[in-house]
């Protein structure tokens, strides 16, 4: 017998625990706004008659509120495609970078870095949105490749393509490490800080692609949450049980390749979210999609919420890359969370 | 109710099985037997759309099962698999409730017919058991239970292929799966199942098919299908073929 937590109580938390994490990443940081002047900005910003200072305006309105939506998506995609992933591939332990969707976005982005300098006369202004569109397209390609390479009669073979994306992710590290090594030293740099993620770019030019993709990858994968379900049992039983499951698969690769290239793009490589967020509530509220789904959206969004704000205040006002707190953050709450299930 | 015409399946090897022509009829039971590798597996994945046949047709009903569309196909035709991997910890009631997605009969008449074939499977006292946690044979009967709820209510347009459901069982869920399986039946459903087991193919089928190297080696009545001489030629087995004293079905005797 499960020791499961009650559906609704566990969502009702997340959701709570969201906004929780909202308010606080709008209210701290090296400069510590006080909880009630957040809310009257927010409201301020929303359109509300409500008064509020200059500088909790200007603070949550430009640099927070940005900053913490994009935060939002990037943890709830990085989960919800954690989620699709696995039970594409059936298996608890699989990731969203198993497509190759993050190697061929970090190869992008490496490429944006290195090669804008020999290539490219672009200004410096414009960089920036060079390397999210490289990440972007770079995610794009290779899972493009992967998929192809999966794909004998118009099938796709999950452990095919498994393989398939090992052996690109394997090229475009050694791509990547060619380009590290024509890397000057500010390159470098920049290329690492690149590869540990962070949301100090966070801009509304960088928010709202991301927002559009990550909206449409929320509502589109609970809808396939039965599909999914079925998926687990076995291709060809969810076959029988009337799922198209090529389309299916179809749809669960692209939706990762978009979801996970934007939060890519918009904020580097943050790993650990979208396996571990699944994996810890599918321990929580169980296997079924329909309530795994929305669970992890909130649970990424708030882990990744929480994540940056540590991120930010730890070594205030320098700023830690965030893959390296949600990775301290998260390794032992899952080891925990195993050792308390395996008694 | 499905019908095979001149089924062949082509594989790097050879041929898995050889120009099989077979009308599965509404209400009967059809057995399945042949040694390993006789090509059985092979032809019920052929029989159910997994397998594309290499040449030859299988209809569902007056139309080619290539040309029904997967959700209104499900509703009509279901497949248990020899086995089934499930890594996942849902409970019994969620894995047998995935039987009735192809439907919209809603929860209510879902929740009666899942509590029905839980009740039929013996699977009643499991039902908030962890899938991960059961036994092999627990599991079968899960799957089965899964099954039948897809198609219940059994009637005379639906279609069950059954690989090998008791191969896990103890021989009294041996028993009371394949009487429920009989009972569908007897309903209006087309079954067609794989056993090892002769005598209970005997007792529980209308007519057997057996299997050799891919092709027909008989089809018909247990006592015309179950001989002596053609036990030896295809299983090398020495029997006796007797009466069964209670159920009157031939009983295979191995010397």
């Amino acid at each position: 017998m499960s020791r499961r937590v009650s559906p609704k109580l566990l969502l009702t938390s997340l959701i709570s625990l969201t906004l929780l994490c909202v308010w606080l990443s709008l209210a701290l940081g090296p400069l510590r706004l006080p909880l009630g002047e957040t809310l009257r900005a927010l409201a301020h910003l929303s359109g509300l008659p409500v008064a509020a200072n200059d500088q909790a305006l200007l603070v949550v309105g430009q640099i927070r509120l940005p900053r913490t939506l994009m935060g939002l998506m990037v943890g709830a995609v990085l989960a919800l495609t954690g989620v699709a992933m696995q039970g594409l591939f059936r298996n608890p332990l699989a990731d969203p970078g198993l497509i190759g969707v993050s190697s061929g976005a970090a190869l992008g982005a490496a490429l944006a870095i290195v090669g804008a300098e020999y290539f490219f006369a672009l200004p410096i202004g414009l960089q920036p949105y060079l390397l999210s569109l490289f990440a972007f397209m770079g995610g794009l390609i290779i899972t493009a490749m992967v998929y192809r390479l999966g794909c004998r009669e118009g099938q796709a073979h999950v452990a095919t393509m498994l393989l398939a994306g090992i052996a690109l992710t394997a090229m475009a590290g050694a791509a990547i490490g060619l380009l590290t090594y024509l890397a000057d030293d500010t390159t470098l740099r920049l290329l690492t800080s690149w590869n540990l993620g962070s949301l100090n770019g966070a801009s509304y030019a960088r928010l709202w692609p991301l927002l559009g993709i990550g909206l449409a990858v929320a509502l589109w994968l609970p809808r396939r949450a039965d599909a999914l379900n079925t998926l687990l049992l076995g291709e060809s039983e969810a076959r029988h049980l009337g799922i198209d499951v090529e389309r299916l698969k179809g749809e669960l690769i692209l939706c990762t390749a978009l979801g996970v290239g934007a939060a890519v793009a918009a904020a580097g490589l943050i790993g650990f979210v979208g396996l571990v967020v699944p994996h810890l509530l599918r321990l929580l509220v169980g296997p079924d999609h329909r309530m795994l789904l929305p669970s992890a959206l909130f649970g990424g969004a708030s882990l990744l919420l929480l994540a940056d704000i540590i991120a930010r205040l730890l070594l205030a006002p320098a700023e830690l890359p965030i893959g390296i707190v949600t990775a301290f953050i998260g390794a032992p709450f899952f080891l925990f969370l195993l050792l308390r299930r395996s008694v | 109710m499905l019908k095979a015409e001149g089924l062949s399946v082509h594989h790097a090897t050879g041929w898995r099985i050889r120009d099989i022509n077979l009308e599965l009829r509404s209400g009967e039971v059809l057995g399945v037997i042949g040694p390993n590798g006789a090509g059985k597996s092979t032809l019920f994945g052929a029989l159910c759309g997994d397998i594309h046949p290499t040449s030859g047709n299988t209809f569902l009903g007056a139309k080619p099962l290539t040309a029904w569309p997967p959700a209104i196909r499900a509703l009509h035709l279901a497949v248990l698999p020899q086995a089934s991997t499930l890594s996942f910890a849902f409970t019994v009631r969620q894995v047998i409730r995935f039987g009735r997605l192809p439907h919209a009969t809603g929860i209510k008449a879902d929740t009666q017919i899942v509590d029905t074939v839980l009740d039929l499977c013996d699977l009643t006292e499991l039902s908030q058991r962890s899938y991960t946690t059961l036994s092999g044979g627990e599991r079968q009967r899960t799957h089965l239970a899964r099954i039948l709820a897809q198609l219940w209510p059994a009637t005379s347009n639906k279609v069950l292929l059954l690989d090998e459901p008791t191969s896990a069982l103890d021989p009294h869920h041996q028993h009371s799966v394949l009487k429920v399986v009989r009972q569908m039946a007897d309903q209006g459903l087309a079954v067609a199942v794989v056993l090892h087991d002769m005598n209970l193919a005997a007792r529980y089928c209308d007519r057997l098919l057996m299997l050799k190297h891919g092709q027909v080696e008989g089809l018909g009545s247990p006592a015309d299908v179950l001989r002596p001489e053609r036990l030896k030629a295809v299983f090398d087995l020495d029997v006796l073929i007797q009466e069964h004293p209670v159920h009157r079905h031939p009983l295979v005797i191995y010397l």
